[in-house]
């Protein structure tokens, strides 16, 4: 916890970017591999013990024990989801595989929900859909994550389409699956971008109105459409995702995108995304986090709204919390975190 | 002083009859001891950059002149003090939130009009 806030990471993962995992039949896959180690070096503060360790080796299978120890250990984080990243167009295994998030929930119930992920460009759809099933069923998974854009346009899937798409999000609702996460904006690489656009979720939002809909990542660049998606409809919830890692870089352009999220969407629909490991520990985002205020020139010229402590408290746990069925106070209990008080 | 519920009631229903014209509305999500109103927006409304303006001219003058109403707690997006400050000073010379107050209280007694004529 920071003071008595109750710290909920919407995504963590524990990826694969060893070289036993990069795909040989894929010409692009090793440079894939090897720029993005290279690009989130550079997103990673100093200060932080890992970060500043010249030989650690982030071009790893991560593990449970090294995860909890950056997450957990020397971060004041409560809880996480460990997602599934379904990326097959580099990896075997893809690129944060089912295994390992399983393995991080499996050894941490009481702190770590899975989160599964499949592609119906993968095996096919039939293999997708019994997937999902499994991941559910078979591993405790209680949300999925979608990828629908790959570097091949053939691989590629719009989230809107009924033949292929919809059947995930009806076997998911069947399983009980009642929140759905979709990496948009951020492309690895040299995909092509329409098809990480958010604009395609509109469709099922409204068609599935009884599951939430987490966005990652804002959808950059397409920030202006996430936000009128995300100011329309109820059931539409943005994860950070690691952009806090950011402020470092462009503090304005942070605070531009918060404020401008405040304003129109409200601290109701954000969700604390730390993206460990990829970006390192979480422990200085969520310092940047609680630090963080709206100058007085973007409230004054833009409207921005101040982000209070009541903001900060939501996006940092709250909404998950609520989203996913987690009781805070009951869990602070759980945890050790505070006394039970006596009725 | 207490705030009246079925007053309360009345009023967000004509209020909404208001604004149901851009396809959207307010919902009362509680009231405090204190007489503070927690609305929210629904419909249109969740996604309208105007929100504050209706906010400001309509929603929360017509919801004050309800007795025992002290304040109105708008829960979601918000503007900046800077910005509600404008907002404001815009709307007075304008007399909206009077205007505001009169439509809300016509609509009340039309319907009240309705009421007392079915069968």
């Amino acid at each position: 916890m920071i003071n008595d806030i109750f710290v909920f990471d919407n995504v963590i993962h524990l990826y694969d970017l060893s070289q036993q995992n990069v795909r040989t039949d894929r010409v692009d896959a090793q440079e894939a591999r090897d720029h993005t180690l290279a690009e989130v070096s550079r997103l990673r503060w100093k200060g932080y013990p890992l970060h500043d360790d010249k030989n650690f080796d982030w071009g790893r299978r991560w593990g449970v024990e090294d995860m909890y120890d950056l997450v957990f250990k020397q971060a004041p984080t409560d809880m996480a989801m460990a997602q599934v990243v379904p990326m097959f167009d580099w990896f075997k295994d893809w690129y944060a595989p089912v295994r390992s998030q399983h393995q991080m929930a499996a050894a941490y119930p009481k702190q770590v929900m899975l989160c599964g992920g499949v592609d119906p460009n993968y095996e096919g759809l039939s293999a997708a859909l019994d997937q999902i099933d499994y991941q559910v069923h078979e591993l405790g998974a209680r949300s999925l994550k979608f990828y629908n854009g790959h570097v091949k346009v053939s691989e590629c899937w719009r989230c809107d389409d009924e033949k292929l798409a919809y059947p995930l999000y009806e076997r998911a609702r069947k399983a009980g699956i009642r929140v759905i996460q979709f990496h948009k904006g951020n492309p690895h690489g040299l995909q092509n971008m329409e098809f990480l656009s958010p604009t395609d979720l509109q469709a099922p939002m409204r068609d599935f109105p009884d599951l939430d809909f987490v966005v990652h990542h804002f959808a950059l660049p397409y920030f202006d459409e996430m936000v009128s998606i995300a100011a329309r409809f109820p059931n539409v919830y943005l994860s950070l995702a690691g952009y806090m890692a950011f402020y470092r870089i462009a503090p304005r352009r942070v605070q531009h995108h918060i404020g401008r999220l405040l304003q129109v969407a409200g601290a109701g629909k954000l969700l604390w995304g730390s993206e460990a490991a990829l970006a390192g520990g979480p422990a200085p985002y969520l310092k940047a986090f609680m630090d963080m205020s709206m100058p007085d020139d973007l409230r004054s010229g833009y409207g921005y709204p101040q982000i209070t402590e009541a903001d900060k408290r939501m996006i940092l746990g709250e909404n998950f919390a609520r989203l996913m069925g987690v009781d805070i106070e009951a869990k602070k209990v759980e945890l050790g975190l505070k006394q039970e008080v006596a009725q | 002083m207490s705030v009246d519920a079925d007053q309360l009631a009345r009023r967000v229903r004509a209020i909404n009859v208001l604004i149901g014209s851009h396809a959207g509305s307010v919902e009362v999500l509680g009231v405090s001891s204190q007489g503070a109103v927690s609305i929210r927006y629904a419909g249109m409304c969740t996604g309208c950059e105007y929100r504050p303006v209706t906010t400001a001219g309509t929603v929360e003058p017509a919801l004050r002149d309800v007795p025992g109403v002290t304040r109105v707690e708008v829960v979601g997006a918000r503007v900046s003090d800077e910005a509600l400050a404008r907002i404001g000073a815009t709307l007075d010379q304008g007399d909206a939130a009077a205007r505001a107050v009169r439509v809300v209280r016509r609509i009340e007694a039309e319907d009240e009009l309705v009421e007392g004529v079915r069968p």
